[in-house]
């Protein structure tokens, strides 16, 4: 433990426990975390190595080769034209499907990722504003959020995407935009619990700025809340993606969007059911994960389990 | 000693609160007229029960709230005037919890220097050292500088409260209920402390509290609030000798005592609990005065001397003939 250039301890007693020491024994004992972000990391080293991982051009048609089934398929029912070749099979076009599903990875973080980061950081400066100034400030994100909150989300996006196009920048903006609400909605409760703490009135009463107060006092403190719902938005914006483009209005074919690819198969599922089942399930790992981690996060950095 | 370092003259501070659903937002004058001084090394106590507007006037002596009227005077400038962190200088405050006075997620030795930063006095060693001095001196091991408050216990908490309020050396500390939260071993420990730094830094103390025993070992004046309102000013050995206003008799027989067998004391206070959003009219104890007269809820008593009580509001000791008590 590195000594923070304090006399050394004449008691002899045991040098209390480094910060870092505390949490690393925390996050390696925890469960979900762990099984969270192992999730996450490969789904990453995908997204960032798709082009050296993927066996084939995501975008390259094989018309011979059409509606090939999944490996497995050669082991459970002796499909004849299920091999390695084709992990998870081709689909109707005779596009590979692990290629495309490991591109489809590079839009869903892409895509969740900028949208949670605009949303996080707009809505969390309108909930401290909000909780910290109150009056009038506090009236006026009230009005924003009940505005946003009658909106409805699948119905702006329609609009947004007839007037300006379906592209990834479009849908990254309009959630960007859209999905604050829930961060500007817990970040002003937290807010207004922690201004009222006597912390904060000592700080005060030493006459620091508002800016300190809120970025070194309450920011802080509230950090907790925010991972929590930073990865429960993050996880909206991947599902609100994947939704858009099963509808057609999020981003636009070839691309491999995981959304994209349960729309375009939607008429094979009675046959090819796998068609679905591949990016629906990818989709299902990826959100679990997001989700794991943020509830780990939030236990590891809780101050009160901090020991 | 006779300088006042710290006066609140006539001040009031009122607030809108709501009362329900789509109803009129009311006024609720939490101090109404308060008056008191301090001087320089002198403890005085401020007694009275919760919601008697003890913390809003340590908030305006902190110069956290600006009195609706009157004024607030630190060393004989008025408060208002005042840049904050000039105020912070020669005022600080150890607030009742050091749960939620200690910031979480600072460790403690930035917790302590927060002061200094504040006022850019030094440089990060310079800091160091002197929180450490600091924490030498109330009595906390230097060990602890980098933990986090919940690494340590109420007492040891409140210890570093105590280091962050003197670290920059004030002449004054407002002290609001700084042992309530402490277990009973733990406070007389922290009383013992505060008397020790006050003697060694000539502190002031306004020790903020409703606990009678406190004030009693610290306080060489006390001032007994209700309903916003100073109703008794006293030396403290006066107060507990003979004290003058009803209702302070009735805060000290409050007093639990571990006698065994003399039960619960009855106080006569009653339970019914003073509204300051629609205080009683005259004087706004009468309705739980063991000792009230027909004039008591029609006219306001004027402040009065009685004898060694400097300070006294109450009919009993007007000038005006006395009626028959009902």
């Amino acid at each position: 433990m590195a000594d923070p250039g304090f006399p050394p301890d004449t008691l002899g007693l045991v040098p209390m426990p480094s910060r870092r020491a505390v949490l690393s024994r925390r996050v390696f004992s925890h469960v979900g975390l762990l099984i969270g972000a192992g999730l996450i990391a490969v789904i990453v080293i995908m997204a960032i190595f798709a082009p050296v991982l993927a066996p084939y051009d995501p975008y390259a048609q094989d018309l011979s080769n059409r509606r090939i089934p999944p490996v497995w398929h050669a082991w459970i029912n002796d499909h004849h034209k299920a091999s390695w070749a084709h992990p998870f099979g081709t689909d109707r076009i005779g596009r590979d499907y692990l290629s495309r599903i490991i591109y489809g990875a590079r839009i869903s973080l892409l895509i969740g990722t900028l949208a949670m980061l605009i949303s996080g950081t707009l809505g969390t400066a309108l909930g401290v504003a909000a909780g910290y100034f109150g009056g009038r400030i506090d009236m006026f994100v009230n009005f924003l959020v009940t505005t946003r909150l009658s909106l409805p989300l699948i119905l702006v996006c329609l609009v947004i995407v007839t007037l300006f196009g379906g592209s990834i920048t479009t849908i990254i903006l309009a959630l960007g935009f859209l999905i604050w609400d829930r961060f500007a909605i817990v970040m002003r409760s937290v807010t207004l619990q922690i201004r009222n703490l006597d912390y904060v009135t000592v700080a005060r009463a030493n006459g620091c700025s508002s800016a300190y107060i809120i970025f070194r006092e309450i920011l802080p403190n509230v950090a907790n809340a925010l991972i929590v719902v930073a990865t429960i938005e993050m996880a909206v914006a991947i599902l609100l993606e994947a939704v858009l483009s099963f509808l057609g209005l999020g981003v636009k074919p070839p691309l491999p969007s995981w959304g994209l690819m349960i729309a375009e198969a939607k008429t094979d599922m009675f046959f090819d059911a796998w068609l679905i089942g591949i990016p629906g399930i990818a989709l299902f790992v990826l959100i679990l994960a997001i989700n794991l981690v943020g509830d780990g996060l939030r236990d590891v950095t809780a101050p009160e389990r901090r020991a | 000693m006779t300088d006042v370092v710290l006066e609140a003259r006539d001040v009031h501070c009122s607030f809108k609160v709501s009362t329900g659903f789509m109803r009129p937002k009311r006024l609720l004058r939490a101090v109404n007229g308060v008056s008191l001084n301090l001087r320089a090394g002198e403890s005085v106590g401020l007694v009275g029960e919760s919601g008697c507007g003890k913390t809003t006037v340590a908030m305006m002596l902190l110069g956290l709230i600006r009195p609706a009227r009157g004024e607030v005077r630190l060393d004989g400038l008025p408060m208002h005037e005042l840049d904050q962190r000039d105020i912070a200088r020669r005022v600080q405050p150890i607030f009742q919890d050091p749960y939620s006075s200690l910031n979480p997620r600072k460790r403690i030795a930035d917790i302590i220097a927060l002061p200094l930063r504040v006022h850019r006095m030094g440089s990060t060693d310079d800091r160091r050292k002197k929180v450490v001095e600091m924490m030498d001196m109330v009595g906390l091991s230097p060990r602890y500088a980098d933990s986090y408050p919940d690494q340590l216990s109420g007492g040891q908490r409140q210890r570093v409260a105590i280091a962050r309020a003197l670290i920059m050396r004030p002449r004054i500390v407002i002290c609001d209920e700084p042992t309530s939260s402490l277990d009973v071993s733990m406070q007389s420990q922290i009383l013992n402390l505060l008397l020790d730094l006050q003697r060694e830094l000539g502190l002031a103390y306004l020790l903020i509290s409703h606990n009678l025993a406190v004030v009693e070992h610290m306080a060489v004046r006390a001032y007994v609030m209700y309903l916003g309102r100073v109703v008794e000013e006293t030396d403290s050995e006066q107060l507990f000798r003979a004290p003058a206003h009803p209702y302070t008799r009735a805060l000290l027989a409050s007093v639990l005592t571990p006698e065994p067998g003399r039960g619960v004391p009855d106080t006569h206070l009653g339970v019914a609990y003073a509204n300051s959003i629609d205080p009683p009219s005259g004087c706004t104890f009468h309705p739980r005065c063991t000792k009230a007269m027909a004039v008591c809820s029609t006219i306001v008593p004027h402040p009065v001397t009685h004898g060694a009580t400097r300070h006294v509001e109450c009919h009993l000791y007007s000038e005006a003939p006395n009626p028959a008590p009902v």
